[in-house]
């Protein structure tokens, strides 16, 4: 007679959900901590709306004595300018200038100590973050989304197009999150990696495609710039997501994705282990 | 009136000179804020770079032309950045909610003075240079003649652009003192003076111009003395300066010190 260990499976799930609930429950009060300054919110939409519609009106500028720039209409521009704040929004990470702190001042300790593991507490927080950004400027690039099919019915944003362009978004975070994770790590033998966070950004600004979209580069530096791991954050989603690159892209770009994404990941884990070796704090 | 003028030089002179220490006390991390600042005036090149490879001119603007107003522009992001808002009025509503005015009202000289000139960020005095010399070399590829009267006005209007960045940075701020550590809505001045005045101001069309030109007018801390040096400016804008910088600079003061009386301090 075979008995069925009703009791082990019990544990199994026990457990898993028990080591879950501590990383919700870290998610859940850093998501209490966001909500709280809501005036940050406002103050966030209205400068992200400013910096859009200064982008717009070059633009504008741009298209009134042309109706194409390198393969882009008017309207596909606009399209992917209007995105890019919300790509933004959804690729971002802030782990590097907070972890890269707590580091320099000693306060790693105190999260040592926890019975959770120090990235799995930034990945919280910053997917708390998220949450209440996105969540909240949602109403508005809906309706943005909906002016957007009223004055450009001819766009190629489709329901498909839209899931596979969040999908490289979330691809595009867990990038730009594992590189970040790296940064902050550089800490343990550098006084400061505020350094090397603006370098990040100022690659993602020219190279990602937040400025402009990579077409625009020259074709021998396009090839280029398209192997290196920055245009998931802005240009790769959006381009999904506009309906100006095939699908039949999707598996050179996984490719490429799974590639950074082992190699940061495994930067950063060599970075921790050499890096806590080192790490020194004193009277905390 | 003019005593006390000279008086705020010398504290300037004497809070400039520790900025300078502090920067400088660690090389290292002083050469590599530099090189930082650098990489992104390298990167507002890059993007007209780009542009440019793909169209021939920007509201009849050639590449020059706008490679002259990034010089300029250049110029005036650092000197507004440096001068009074990176380590001070970006900082105001921390200081706000910490309680940290109150040693400022405390001290012997104005307090706006105090908060928004107190620490300069010396690093980005540095970084204008290359900002003069990618304008000096656009006006030598231009093949321009020096005119020196059209360099004066433009360095004036360079300087009333200046007050006019200067009061919308404080208006703003100053709503730190309304709505507790809202840290991104002050910030909404800045951003918008750094989001519109590297663009040529003839490329905004009726509605924007009038915007960018009469209530909030950012096209003067750039584009139009860049104008006046290598272009030519209506009279107009001469006169708009003049009066906008003297009125925004009175409503700056005023809501300063309103919002000064409403301070309650958090038991410093």
């Amino acid at each position: 007679m075979n008995f069925i260990n009703l009791e082990s499976e019990n544990t199994l799930v026990q457990v898993v959900s028990m080591k879950l609930s501590k990383h919700i429950n870290q998610y859940k009060n850093y998501l209490g901590t966001a909500i709280e300054y809501r005036a940050n919110l406002v103050g966030n939409l209205i400068q992200e709306a400013i910096s859009l519609s200064g982008r717009l009106l070059l633009v504008f500028a741009i298209f009134a004595n042309n109706s194409s720039v390198a393969g882009y209409s008017r309207s596909e521009i606009i399209i992917y300018y209007v995105i890019t704040p919300i790509m933004g929004f959804i690729t971002l990470s802030m782990a590097s200038d907070t972890l890269g702190k707590q580091i320099k001042r000693g306060e790693l300790s105190n999260y040592l100590l926890k019975p959770q593991k120090i990235w799995i507490i930034s990945l919280m927080k910053n997917l708390a973050d998220k949450t209440f950004y996105v969540t909240s400027i949602s109403v508005v690039y809906i309706l943005g989304l909906i002016i957007v099919f009223y004055f450009f019915p001819g766009n190629q944003l489709t329901t498909t197009n839209i899931f596979i362009g969040l999908a490289f978004g979330a691809l595009g975070f867990t990038i730009q999150f594992t590189m970040d994770i790296a940064i902050a790590w550089l800490a343990f033998w550098f006084d400061d990696v505020w350094a090397f966070k603006h370098v990040k950004d100022i690659f993602f600004m020219i190279l990602g495609g937040s400025m402009f979209p990579l077409e625009l580069f020259p074709d021998n530096i396009e090839k280029m710039v398209s192997l290196l791991p920055f245009k998931f954050m802005f240009y790769t989603p959006i381009s999904y997501m506009v309906g100006t690159r095939s699908t039949q892209n999707i598996f050179g770009d996984l490719s490429l994705f799974f590639y950074w994404w082992l190699f940061l990941g495994l930067l950063s884990f060599l970075l921790w282990k050499k890096g806590i070796k080192r790490y020194e704090a004193f009277g905390n | 009136m003019i005593k006390k003028i000279f008086k705020y030089i010398h504290i300037y002179k004497i809070l400039f000179k520790y900025a300078f220490i502090n920067a400088t006390a660690y090389r290292v991390s002083f050469l590599v804020a530099v090189l930082i600042e650098l990489g992104y005036s390298i990167a507002i090149v890059i993007f007209f770079q780009v542009i440019f490879a793909n169209v021939t001119s920007i509201a009849d603007w050639s590449y020059y032309e706008v490679l002259f107003l990034q010089g300029i522009n250049i110029v005036t992001s650092e000197i507004t950045l440096g001068a009074f808002w990176l380590f001070n009025l970006q900082d105001l509503p921390r200081k706000i909610k910490d309680g940290e005015i109150d040693i400022a009202l405390l001290k012997p000289f104005n307090s706006l003075f105090n908060l928004s000139f107190s620490k300069p960020y010396f690093t980005a005095f540095i970084a204008i240079l290359p900002g003069i010399f990618l304008a000096i070399y656009s006006f030598i590829q231009m093949g321009l003649e020096f005119n020196l009267l059209r360099l004066s006005i433009g360095t004036m209007l360079l300087f009333l652009g200046f007050i006019i960045a200067y009061s919308i940075s404080v208006i703003f701020s100053s709503l730190g003192f309304i709505f507790d550590n809202a840290t991104s809505l002050s910030e909404v001045g800045i951003r918008t003076l750094l989001a519109y005045k590297k663009y040529p101001h003839t490329m905004y069309g009726t509605k924007s111009g009038r915007l960018l030109t009469y209530v909030f007018p950012v096209v003067f801390v750039s584009s139009v003395p860049t104008s006046a040096i290598i272009r030519a400016v209506e009279p107009k804008y001469i006169f708009l300066a003049v009066l906008l910088s003297i009125l925004l600079l009175y409503i700056a003061l005023n809501v300063w010190r309103s919002m000064i009386k409403r301070y309650s301090s958090a038991s410093s």
